[in-house]
């Protein structure tokens, strides 16, 4: 009964979703409202009936009805119910309707949200929303349908149909093969999601941006009605990153969180253009410039976001997460195509129609507007960097015929410069000012920053620190941090003299949050670079087989093996424990249990590898069990790293999160209708 | 005939051992050096196994990259240098089992491809720049709202943003 209604749903969905862009883009090209209200509820509608699809997937999920090929391949009855639950997107079928369900949730808001007051947008915002959502529910209903069910023959032979096959009867198996081992783990099981959200919630800036080239309405409009939307994706795309590295540090086994895995990097790409994108439209905001640039940035994110699904679910670029393979790559690639040529084209046709021209030209080479075109320059140098970086084995192989690999080094060389070069715009663009601004104010203004770096050189340098491109990443990232500590200073301290700190701080932060929540981001970015640094440069790591009773020591800790145990949990995974302690000196700190699980009844990938790690804010001493010794149990293997700095990654994580809550969150009306106020004031002014 | 046979199979004995170590992956020749697991790790870091794609082979856990961290290991302790065990891996399976290609066309090929694209990124933004400047009509200092605009002087700061703040209020 559940997989009817989610077969039903699901191809009603589809055909509401592919009625809603004929609808829409016919009511706006005939000017009939009638049309395009017809296509608004059909898009909306989209909404509850994947709703209905997701829950009657998720009852199955924890109702255990194995009859449903997915729910099978998933869940098996000792699961706990939170991994019952979270299966919805642990395979490939459920996550495309989870996906489907993200977009049409985004949709259904953005219309809603949005209908008043972009109204001449909407018709082509309905158009394109749908269009993609359409395609993807193409991919659900005809190729990875999640409601696929098995059945069985009377010879016994098993077969997966959506609906009964004649002379077959339903195969319903006593349980379930249970989610994939490297996703039980509370950081997989949130990262997808956050993904999700971050790329899905790509689409809508996306089809803001398209439907004004479609409709010509090329004022700010468009820029206005995506600017919580894309703050909105790019946090979660940010916290899908953070919690993929989290998870990659706790479950790969590596000792590390950032691997340059094509996947990873599939998730980085539409990032790195997302925060290009969040810059310059501040240009087009204040100043009417890079119009052009702003359409090619949305258009080459949304790219990026379908090219990663694309290559991370068709197995294109193999990895870690080939789990998600399936022949969904042709189609993908075809709708990759024609988005396009369709955003290309209507970007170029209204280009050379001159509808795209800038109303400021730049006044000084040093403003914030150039400084803000370096910026957005080096995010694409980096784009092209990483995406060369993951693709170049296909196009290798493809027209040299030899596959090659580039790894870290690679990454690291390319990108390294890139980064520091972008610090240090960090530092000088929020000094600058719109229009131009002298070298002299600027020096001025960067005096006490640079003091507090070269301080900062010298503490290090004092303090023992002979690395030198270490010293040199340390006074870039120190240089940004001390400017936006500066400015943020500078803000308070201005209003404090009528107020307390705390006060002047909190209704500085509420009355232009766009500008101190970017502070704020800057500074989480700020302290993920020391975490970055600290953890690259100076981790270190040793590998050693220990006797019980043995020890090794690394840093300033010693590490003592004490005993192997051997246990099997309630889901089936036997894990062995090994228990070591660890010393800072003489004194015990820390009792730690590095294990191996491994999943008898998991084919592929069915063995994990769970840290044990002894965190502070200076470093994590961080233990992986290898190997053991199976007949005697006297003696096992350990890789050992010290990570310094690696938890700052993490808290930097969480400052950018709240820094973009700060400047995402709405603002009280009046705020908000006198800052418009103000900005056409000072255009008109400038006019 | 039967000793014909026996001299045969005891030329292949002796003769194996010195096969397998002119293909430098011997496992029964005498060790030149103790090798550590760090040594190991260091090479194998370098290293990624062609099945398991794009995950190094000192980290991959599959009993494939074991067997190639042993193999590793028996190349250090013949003496083998870091490099030639590198090298011997690429003779064996080719460029994909290295981070950076070792061939000096793909290396080139892997470096050049963003460097060229900063190039022309840079040519064509100082391009663009240029056309704006020349394009641009003087205009008076921007009246934008940005308390950056006053940086440096407390006061005129002070005063900037407090304007600003009113403005909102």
């Amino acid at each position: 009964m559940l997989a009817e209604l989610g077969i039903i749903t699901t191809a009603v969905a589809l055909l509401l979703a592919w009625y809603a862009v004929l609808a829409s883009v016919w009511g706006a090209q005939s000017g009939s409202e009638r049309w395009v209200y017809s296509a608004r509820n059909a898009a909306l509608l989209t909404w509850p009936l994947l709703t209905a699809a997701c829950a009657a997937m998720i009852i199955s999920q924890v109702n255990g009805d194995f009859h449903i090929e997915y729910v099978w391949a998933t869940t098996e009855r000792s699961s706990d119910i939170f991994f019952k639950l979270t299966a919805l997107w642990g395979g490939q079928a459920g996550s495309l309707l989870f996906w489907s369900w993200v977009l049409s949730t985004f949709s259904a808001a953005a219309l809603l949200w949005n209908w008043r007051s972009e109204r001449r947008l909407m018709p082509y915002v309905i158009a394109f929303t749908m269009g993609t959502l359409g395609f993807f529910l193409i991919l659900n209903v005809i190729i990875e349908n999640p409601f696929t069910r098995l059945w069985q023959y009377p010879n016994g032979q098993v077969e997966t149909a959506l609906f009964q096959p004649a002379g077959a009867m339903p195969a319903i198996p006593r349980d379930g093969r249970g989610l994939n081992p490297l996703l039980r783990h509370p950081g997989m099981v949130f990262h997808p999601p956050t993904l999700y959200l971050g790329y899905v919630g790509m689409v809508i800036p996306w089809a803001f941006a398209m439907a004004a080239l479609a409709s010509g309405e090329l004022s700010t409009h468009w820029i206005r009605a995506t600017r919580r939307w894309i703050l909105v994706a790019w946090l979660f795309l940010s916290l899908g990153l953070i919690l993929g590295g989290r998870w990659a540090y706790d479950v790969l086994g590596w000792g590390g969180y950032w691997g340059w895995d094509p996947v990873e990097n599939a998730a980085l790409l539409p990032w790195l253009t997302g925060t290009a994108f969040l810059h310059s439209v501040m240009i087009q905001e204040k100043r009417g410039m890079l119009k052009v640039w702003n359409m090619a940035l949305i258009i080459l994110t949304y790219l990026l976001v379908i090219l990663g699904t694309f290559s991370t679910r068709s197995g294109i670029v193999s990895s870690v997460h080939s789990f998600a393979q399936s022949p969904i790559g042709p189609p993908m690639f075809a709708f990759l195509a024609i988005s396009a040529l369709l955003s290309i084209g209507l970007w170029l046709y209204r280009w050379q129609r001159g509808e795209l021209a800038a109303e400021h030209h730049l006044e000084s080479w040093l403003s914030r507007e150039s400084l803000f075109i370096l910026n957005n320059l080096l995010f694409v140098a980096i784009t092209v960097a990483v995406f060369w970086g993951s693709y170049a084995p296909i196009f290798t192989e493809l027209f040299i015929g030899e596959k090659i690999t580039l790894g870290p080094p690679y990454f690291n060389s390319v990108t390294a410069p890139l980064f520091a070069a972008l610090y240090v715009l960090m530092g000088i663009a929020p000094l600058s000012a719109w229009g131009r601004t002298s070298s002299k104010r600027l020096g001025r203004a960067m005096l006490i920053p640079l003091l507090l770096t070269a301080a900062l050189v010298i503490l290090l340098v004092v303090f023992g620190m002979r690395n030198w491109m270490a010293i040199l990443g340390y006074a870039l990232v120190g240089f940004a941090g001390f400017v936006t500590l500066y400015e943020i200073w500078r803000g308070v301290k201005a209003r404090a003299q009528r107020e307390s700190w705390l006060m002047a701080a909190w209704k500085l932060f509420g009355r232009n949050r766009r500008r101190y929540g970017g502070y704020v981001i800057h500074l989480g970015v700020v302290v993920i670079g020391l975490g970055v640094i600290g953890s690259t440069v100076f981790q270190q790591e040793t590998q050693r087989t220990l006797a019980e009773g043995e020890a090794l020591t690394l840093g300033r800790y010693t590490m003592v093996y004490d005993r192997l145990t051997r246990a099997v949990a309630a889901d089936g995974r036997v894990m062995t424990i090994a228990e070591v302690e660890v010393y800072d000196g003489n004194r015990l700190v820390a009792t730690l249990r590095p294990r191996q699980d491994f999943f008898p009844n998991t084919e592929g990938m069915n063995t994990m590898t769970i840290a044990g790690s002894y965190s502070t804010l200076e470093s994590d001493f961080y233990v992986l069990l290898v190997a053991w010794e199976e007949i005697s149990q006297a003696g096992a293997t350990f890789k050992v790293y010290l990570n310094p700095l690696v938890n700052l990654v993490w808290w930097g994580g969480i400052i950018l999160i709240v820094g973009i809550m700060v400047a995402a969150w709405p603002e009280p009306d009046r705020l908000r209708a006198a800052r418009e106020m103000s900005a056409a004031g000072a255009t008109s002014l400038r006019v | 005939m039967s000793h014909m046979i026996l001299a045969v199979v005891a030329v292949l004995l002796l003769g194996a051992p010195l096969l397998v170590d002119a293909q430098g992956g011997g496992q029964g020749t005498t060790p030149v050096r103790e090798v550590t697991a760090d040594e190991v790790n260091r090479v194998s870091r370098k290293l990624y196994c062609p099945v398991c794609e794009n995950i190094p082979l000192d980290v991959c856990g599959t009993a494939a990259c074991a067997r190639w961290r042993a193999q590793v290991r028996t190349l250090l302790e013949q003496g083998k240098t870091e490099d030639e065990v590198i090298n011997y891996f690429v003779e064996q399976f080719g460029q994909r089992v290295v981070g950076t290609p070792q061939d000096p066309t793909l290396n080139f090929l892997s470096w050049a491809v963003p460097l060229a694209s900063v190039v022309i990124g840079v040519v064509v933004a100082g391009y663009a720049l240029v056309r704006w400047r020349r394009l641009s009509v003087p205009e008076r200092p921007s009246a934008a709202d940005d308390a950056a605009d006053l940086a440096g002087v407390d006061d005129d700061y002070r005063k900037r943003l407090e304007r600003e703040l009113r403005n909102l209020e």
